[in-house]
């Protein structure tokens, strides 16, 4: 033995000195011991022990020498026994096998076998490898399967979202192992009509597209593993699952992974325990969002995953869970120590009382912040007879801003309305979709924004006002439609003299493509009454980038958003016909009378209007007022409109 | 109506009125929120949310009891009311938006609207919230 470990030693010094594949070999292996699974379910040979070191020391030159020289060890075996020329589980690499063999560079280039046989295969980012066999297709799938497992066995594997596309067939494996073995049968399977089968594995690396059907599938699947009484969900081995093996599902994949907690945040947020073993689950970060939203969330199994370090557990926290498993994941091999261990996943989650089934001494805290955020509400009407003149407004607003001619908007604006329009985009949520990053260019040129538009001058200029310069700006904004199930409607200010409010939600502009981004908007509107409807005066609109979540759910609700206007038919004016209280809307209205008729209206339980008809026929006189309603209230003589708000 | 120099002096005095109440307010929503009803009128509005809190002391109640916040403005729009409809009182429509983050909360961007008006009072004419309208950039729950 410890002459093989000398001459391997030896050989492999000059073996790199010399060879520059060598050195990726070296490399590769390095790579290894970082992303290896301590778990080493399925592993044996080299690849598990240079895991099985990992977590021995920090002395990385020790790991090396010691994984050279286990790798040399395996391979003499390998070379001195059967020389099983199939059996290629101990060497990823057959060129070293035969470098060692001493055969040396001439005898590598008359290999036989072709070149590619014999690459290494690196280790995939996602922990998963895509197996293509060219014109595969004409083949029985059981036949493929059970050949591949008769040549490498004992190691098995299940191929996952097995299809075959055209001609050739595609599945995938999670295991690096059998995906190298896989590699190495590489025309080594003779099938029935004399040829061999081609078969191509690489890593896995394409962003999965979650569509509404599969978004279907995950929701039956979840249910099923989801139990109520303790609010617990069962996601462990998830592309495993007798309805999504056949599909490829992978749950470390973010695309997959988000769908599936924006499924837990929508239907159950108050979910108490998530189970995600088994899943090569390698980062949360792009969940993070998501994540945060399990405020309920106390019991967290993350265990036999691929975490690499314990910055990966990063995006959980502030969650308040107590109990976590972690077990069989890189991470764990990093120490040494329990002690270090558990200090630094408290770290993260430090309200946590049990790590891998070990019970912690309590967790001493400070008496923090308890603040919750109160929970978001929809519209807010500040006075219930201003919400059918809030929505009656700005449906027939949005039907014409939204049609292709904005010119009957001129109507809602006052001869000397101001409008101005700032845009900014919002960085937090500029990478979280192509959708989403898309500049708000057609917006730059009025972007009346303060925080950048210091110049006095351009200040004024920015500020459209009267019917021709706002008609002109509004005409010259992107075409656009806007999702009425996004919009919150907050009426604050409500009086006979004044309308004050704030509209927010999401639009698209239209033309171009069919998937064009989705922007959020703000509106700040001053009304005032004006003839027999009403009319704006003053009008500020932000408009940004919407975010991820807006963006998801925006045009969801109704397939028909917004009932198309056909050629808006001609005059819209007045904008809006309710007939609340038409001489009040005089400019300059004086206010003292406003309260009267608003008190008249307040003690007689009338409407406006009709309040300030009876203060008219009485003359201002509030008590006059009053006492005529009375009389005419016993007499039964007023019509019942009178009290409609 | 007022002349057009006139007009053109007000909406200069809204922009810097605008940065100056936004700089101020913000600083106290994040670092002295218990003096922050100060700036609302007695009979103020806020609107967080879709939670309404009418008057001054509900307010200051309300905004103490959100968790603590910080507040990054990107953007900022002003205009002076048209004084016809507020019969003469110089009053500004505010409207800023940028990013916020509540307590160890992710960062989210929001949107505010003031209406603020210079009201006289016995320590001479001060800037007060008429209305205030708060919302997180996020989809709506109806």
């Amino acid at each position: 033995m410890p002459k093989r470990g000398g001459m391997g030693r030896n050989f492999n010094k000059t073996y790199f000195e010399h060879d520059n594949r060598g050195e990726e070999v070296r490399r590769t292996v390095s790579f290894k011991s970082t992303r290896g699974n301590p778990s080493g379910s399925s592993v044996g040979g080299g690849v598990g022990v240079v895991r099985a070191y990992t977590g021995v020391g920090r002395n990385s030159l020790k790991y090396h020498k010691s994984i050279r020289n286990h790798l040399q060890y395996d391979t003499d075996v390998d070379m001195g026994g059967s020389g099983r020329e199939k059996n290629f589980s101990n060497a990823p690499d057959g060129r070293r096998r035969m470098g060692k063999r001493g055969f040396g560079r001439r005898g590598r280039q008359s290999s036989p076998a072709p070149n590619r046989t014999f690459q290494p295969l690196p280790k995939s980012n996602t922990f998963w490898y895509r197996i293509l066999i060219p014109f595969g297709a004409k083949y029985e799938k059981k036949w493929i399967v059970d050949s591949l497992i008769a040549n490498i066995a004992p190691a098995t594997f299940t191929p996952y979202g097995y299809e075959a596309p055209g001609r050739d067939v595609i599945f995938y494996v999670d295991d690096h192992q059998v995906a190298t073995k896989l590699k190495n049968l590489y025309r080594r399977i003779s099938t029935d009509d004399g040829h061999k089968l081609n078969i191509l594995v690489k890593g896995f690396n394409h962003p999965i597209k979650v569509d509404d059907a599969l978004k279907e599938v995950l929701k039956v699947v979840m249910a099923r593993r989801f139990r109520p009484d303790v609010r617990s969900l069962d996601l462990s081995r998830f592309h495993a699952d007798p309805d999504l093996h056949e599909r490829f599902v992978p749950l470390n994949q973010e695309s997959v992974l988000s769908a599936v907690l924006s499924l837990v945040v929508e239907h159950c947020p108050t979910l108490h325990a998530i189970d995600l073993s088994h899943n090569s689950i390698y980062s949360l970060e792009g969940v993070k969002s998501l994540v945060s939203k399990l405020s309920h969330l106390r019991i967290l199994h993350l265990a036999n995953n691929q975490m690499e370090d314990v910055t990966k557990l990063d995006p959980l926290k502030g969650l308040a869970v107590e109990e976590l498993l972690i077990t069989s994941n890189p991470l764990c091999a990093r120490y040494t120590e329990q002690g270090a261990y558990v200090t630094d996943v408290r770290k993260r989650l430090r309200k946590l009382l049990k790590l891998d089934e070990v019970v912690l001494p309590p967790p001493i805290l400070f008496d923090e912040e308890t603040a919750q955020l109160p929970p978001s509400k929809g519209s807010y009407m500040c006075a219930e007879q201003g919400k059918d003149i809030a929505r009656q407004f700005l449906e027939q607003f949005y039907a014409i801003y939204d049609s292709p001619n904005r010119e009957p908007l001129r109507d809602a604006y006052h001869e000397s309305a101001m409008l101005s329009m700032s845009c900014h985009i919002n960085s937090q949520n500029r990478n979280s979709g192509p959708r989403d990053k898309a500049m708000l260019n057609a917006y730059q040129t009025n972007n009346r924004n303060l925080k950048r538009v210091t110049d006095s001058d351009r200040r004024l200029r920015y500020l459209m006002s009267g019917h021709a310069e706002i008609m002109k700006f509004l005409c010259s904004l992107p075409s656009s439609q806007h999702d009425p199930h996004s919009f919150a409607v907050d009426l604050l200010l409500y009086t006979p003299q004044l309308i004050q409010l704030c509209l927010c939600g999401v639009f698209r502009e239209t033309g171009a493509s069919s998937n064009m981004p989705v922007r959020a908007f703000s509106r700040s509107i001053v009304i005032v009454p004006q003839g027999q409807g009403f009319c704006i005066v003053n009008e500020t609109i932000n408009i940004t980038n919407a975010t991820s979540a807006q963006a998801d759910a925006a045009f969801k609700t109704s397939l028909a958003p917004v009932a198309p206007v056909p050629a808006v038919p001609a005059p819209v004016v007045p904008l809006m016909p309710v007939p609340v209280s038409p001489s009040v809307g005089a400019p300059g209205q004086d206010l003292a009378k406003l309260q009267m008729v608003e008190h008249v209206s307040n003690v007689s339980g009338m409407n406006l209007f009709y309040s300030e008809e009876c203060l008219k026929q009485n003359s201002w006189n509030v008590e006059h007022a009053l006492h005529a309603f009375q009389l005419l209230q016993k007499q039964g003589t007023i019509p019942n409109e009178a009290f409609v708000r | 109506m007022i002349g057009k120099e006139q007009l053109k002096d007000k909406i200069r005095d809204a922009c810097n009125t605008a940065e100056e109440f936004t700089k101020l307010y913000y600083e106290s929503m994040d670092r002295s929120r218990h003096q922050l009803s100060r700036h609302y009128m007695d009979t103020a509005l806020l609107v967080w949310n879709g939670t309404g809190s009418v008057g001054k002391d509900q307010i200051q109640k309300f905004l103490e009891a959100l968790p603590t916040s910080q507040h990054t403005v990107n953007s900022l729009d002003a205009q002076p009311v048209m004084e016809e409809a507020v019969s003469g009182q110089f009053t500004l429509l505010i409207q800023a938006a940028g990013s916020v983050h509540f307590g160890s909360g992710e960062t989210k961007p929001f949107q505010q609207t003031f209406l603020i008006t210079a009201q006289v009072l016995a320590q001479g004419i001060k800037w007060k919230i008429v209305s205030d309208c708060y919302r997180l950039q996020e989809p709506i729950e109806s």
